[in-house]
């Protein structure tokens, strides 16, 4: 009891700082407030998973400012006056052990007079440090400033990749002239080992999992095609050999002429289930979605595309 | 209207929002991929232009139901250039 009780105080006093960073950093669910931009495909945030340590250390610090926030808050005197003198709280934190059993004891009755103030001060913190880290992270993603700012990007670098955004970075958009065009989509191409041989999978990204440690786990497409990934031994698809020489003009010209035959296959082919690149043939994969592990992935290539029409005059 | 339409509504005026709003948009409504595949003609063409064109800095149209799009790539090219200051680390000759 006596060891319960200062580790219970110090568990409660803590646990403004802990809720905030969990409001703020692992707000991977939906979340009702966001704005329309990403309604075509699950609509979540980046989530940051740190090292306990560290997550506890940045958490620490929140508490105390979330404290002497609502303290200051609470000081005003319009409204409810509560500030607990700091030998009180020294004394409740610290426990009995090595104190005159008088002076807790005065102590703790001080408190206990309080108890309603208490509850109300804690719950009330709890409520608004929960609410202040979703707001936080929503002015953070609505106003873009994680692209703007290191300091408040989220750890979640799947995240910014997958979804592209990592384009918009300000460190990034030096590469482009313009302006970057809102993305609308991520193609994923992925090449998995299936019984034996590869198969490469393409298709649209509709959402993502990650593992406890923030690793990607899991990827979920949808309207994927996939086709048995055998690239021609030494070749590429540019027609270069692997040992970077060009390839014979004789051999080039095959290649092509296959892929234009291949192309005029697909055009005079009715059938909607195939399309045919580079020698390949593309079957859809006859599902709504399709998950795969990213573990069973040998590669992973994303091209971000745009889909627009020019706004009325 | 987005808090950031809000406020910048607010800070600006109207007509200096919506003129910062459409400048940012380059002059184009975005739509999301949905508007797309939800047509399998349409969905077998993006498929093909997403398949073909990765290096291309054009766009293509794409007519869905009545309503016309186009569909671009993002593409940083040309590559990022190393400056001149630097030099290779691969030693050649003697």
């Amino acid at each position: 009891m006596n060891l319960a009780f200062p580790a219970l105080c110090i568990l409660l006093l803590a646990l403004p700082g802990i809720l905030f960073r969990k409001a703020f950093a692992r707000a991977a669910l939906p979340m009702p407030l966001m704005s329309g931009s990403g309604q075509h495909r699950v609509n979540k945030y980046p989530v940051s998973i740190r090292p306990f340590t560290e997550e506890i250390c940045i958490g620490l610090v929140w508490t105390i400012l979330l404290h002497v926030m609502w303290l200051m808050l609470w000081s005003i005197p319009c409204l409810a006056q509560f500030m607990p003198t700091f030998d009180d709280a020294i004394v409740v934190v610290h426990g009995p052990g090595s104190l005159d059993a008088k002076d807790y004891s005065s102590a703790i009755h001080r408190l206990v007079e309080k108890r309603l103030c208490i509850a109300t001060y804690f719950i009330t913190l709890y409520a608004a440090s929960f609410l202040l880290g979703r707001l936080t992270l929503w002015i953070v993603r609505d106003f873009h400033l994680d692209h703007s700012w290191m300091m408040v990007r989220l750890e979640d670098q799947w995240f910014y990749f997958l979804n592209g955004e990592i384009f918009k970075f300000s460190e990034f958009k030096q590469f482009f002239q313009g302006p970057v065009p809102k993305i609308s989509g991520t193609y994923v191409s992925l090449v998995v080992t299936q019984s034996g041989a590869d198969y490469l999978y393409k298709g649209f990204l509709w959402d993502f999992h990650l593992d406890r440690d923030g690793g990607l786990d899991r990827l979920v497409l949808h309207h994927a095609i996939r086709a048995k990934f055998d690239p021609p031994a030494g070749k590429d698809e540019a027609g270069t050999k692997t040992s970077g020489q060009p390839s014979d003009t004789s051999e080039t010209v095959v290649e092509n002429l296959n892929r234009v035959e291949n192309l005029k296959e697909a055009k005079n082919n009715s059938d909607e289930l195939s399309i045919t690149d580079a020698g390949w043939k593309f079957q859809r994969v006859s599902s709504q979605l399709f998950t795969v592990r990213y573990a069973d992935c040998k590669t992973l290539a994303c091209t971000y595309f745009y889909v627009r029409k020019r706004k009325p005059e | 209207m987005s808090l950031k339409e809000f406020l910048l509504t607010i800070w600006f005026g109207k007509d200096k929002a919506l003129a910062k709003i459409a400048e940012e948009d380059n002059g184009y409504d975005y739509f999301p991929v949905s508007v797309l595949v939800a047509d399998p003609e349409a969905n077998l063409t993006l498929h093909r232009f997403l398949l073909t064109s990765l290096d291309s800095a054009k766009t293509r149209p794409i007519s869905v139901m009545g309503a016309d799009y186009e569909v671009g790539v993002v593409s940083i090219n040309p590559a990022p250039q190393i400056p001149p200051f630097q030099t290779p680390t691969a030693v050649s000759g003697s």
